[in-house]
């Protein structure tokens, strides 16, 4: 019979019951079979209120009853309980987005903290896949021009072709090694020229190992690049009085130095080869 | 009950993941895919020409620069040239490539480019980019 739902609403209804209505309904509820007693207390205080009005037959009220105050309070009910449930799933609602929100918070702080903890970028896994890069920028002033010797140098037989792309675009500065090793064969070349420069690509592989020569140059005033890495730091590798830095990246060695604005790469699968080709350009 | 699940459950989740981070961000932090990628602008008068190369680990069926963004020195994107609809800024089949697009803007305003890169072959993708130096 709990038909009101705040104290607010309860007073503000039966104020603006007549005393008939209010004594039919005092009639309804004690008749009640689930008695309301608080909802019986305040029909009771509020026909307190109204002392001095003569009181009415019961049959009469039990009437009025029926063909007034029941429809309303059946709607009212109704109403109520439609209130009632909206409240509880809203509540239901928040509660679980605000559990939601703590998981993913208590996941992300958790996280975080743990990759603070081994020094690992643990955002960068989701939002660039946690890549490093040796990034390097190349300016004009910057030019370190190797000796002019290529031509008294007899490269590998495998790297003619390169040496000659090299000179064919005026390049006569000591870029190739001397040393190559034996069972590489040539597995892709690829040479780009256009007005901005041009890129040398000279791929060798011997089974599942692989040797690759890039020579590139950007005819602008800045070139901005990256290698990929691993998490293993460069380390500057001097021979001949030029530094290389040798990267690690996915089981592959590379050895990256400029030459003027010739961005020049080697890089191999078997770190030994790759130091014994740095060691043979002179 | 399913308090008690819901609380199990984050704990296994927040386990995994803080385990899981580490061991993901090692294996991250290297590319099997592109070896190194480079980018530079020329240019002036309100012309800007962005050269741009990358150099893969294998042949790649896609390489190149998948979308490059000419900007204002305030960072306004004043241009996006996008490899689909831009010829010569991928190519198939390769494990290098280089190429170049122009930009003309206004004289006397200063640009610079963010260069897209991607290598992608049938075993997936990845992704990298430079920012040029304004001109």
């Amino acid at each position: 019979m709990a038909g009101i739902s705040s104290d607010h609403e309860e007073r503000f209804t039966l104020k603006a019951l007549t005393t008939v209505e209010l004594e039919a309904l005092i009639s309804a509820t004690t008749s009640h079979d689930d008695l309301d007693l608080d909802y019986l207390n305040a029909l009771l205080d509020e026909y307190g209120t109204r002392e001095g009005v003569p009181s009415m037959a019961p049959e009469r009220a039990q009437e009025l009853f029926d063909e007034r105050i029941l429809p309303l309070m059946q709607s009212g009910n109704k109403a109520t309980k439609l209130r009632n449930r909206a409240t509880k799933s809203r509540r239901r609602r928040t509660l679980r987005a605000f559990i939601i929100a703590s998981v993913i918070a208590a996941l992300l702080i958790g996280g975080g903290l743990t990759a603070l903890a081994v020094r690992t970028d643990f955002f960068g896994v989701f939002f660039k896949m946690g890549k490093e890069h040796m990034a390097f920028r190349m300016y004009s002033e910057d030019a370190v021009t190797t000796s002019d010797v290529s031509e008294s140098i007899e490269v590998a037989e495998e790297l003619k072709p390169l040496q000659e792309a090299l000179e064919e675009r005026g390049i006569t500065d000591s870029l190739l090694p001397t040393y190559f090793p034996e069972g590489y064969e040539v597995l892709s070349t690829e040479i780009y020229d256009d007005e901005l420069g041009f890129g040398i690509y000279f791929d060798f592989q011997k089974d599942d190992e692989t040797i690759s020569f890039n020579y590139s140059w950007h005819a602008v005033d800045t070139v901005v690049g990256l290698v990929e890495k691993d998490d293993t730091a460069p380390l500057i590798y001097n021979v001949n009085g030029i530094d290389y830095r040798i990267i690690t990246n996915a089981g592959e060695y590379l050895a990256m130095w400029t030459c003027g604005k010739i961005t020049c790469y080697i890089s191999s699968t078997h770190e030994e080869i790759l130091y014994e080709i740095l060691d043979s350009i002179p | 009950m399913t308090k008690r699940l819901t609380k199990i459950i984050a704990i296994v989740l927040m386990l995994t993941l803080c385990l899981s981070a580490p061991a993901m961000a090692a294996d991250a932090r290297s590319s099997d895919y592109i070896r190194s990628v480079s980018a530079g602008a020329s240019g002036g008068s309100g012309t800007i020409t962005v050269s741009f190369s990358i150099t893969a680990k294998r042949s790649m069926n896609t390489l190149g620069a998948s979308m490059i963004e000419i900007k204002k020195a305030n960072g306004v994107t004043v241009k996006t040239f996008h490899a689909a609809s831009t010829s010569g800024m991928t190519t198939s089949s390769a494990t290098s490539f280089r190429g170049s697009v122009t930009y003309s803007g206004t004289s006397g305003e200063q640009y610079y480019a963010v260069v897209y890169f991607i290598a992608k072959d049938s075993t997936g993708y990845d992704t990298d980019s430079v920012t040029t130096a304004k001109v």
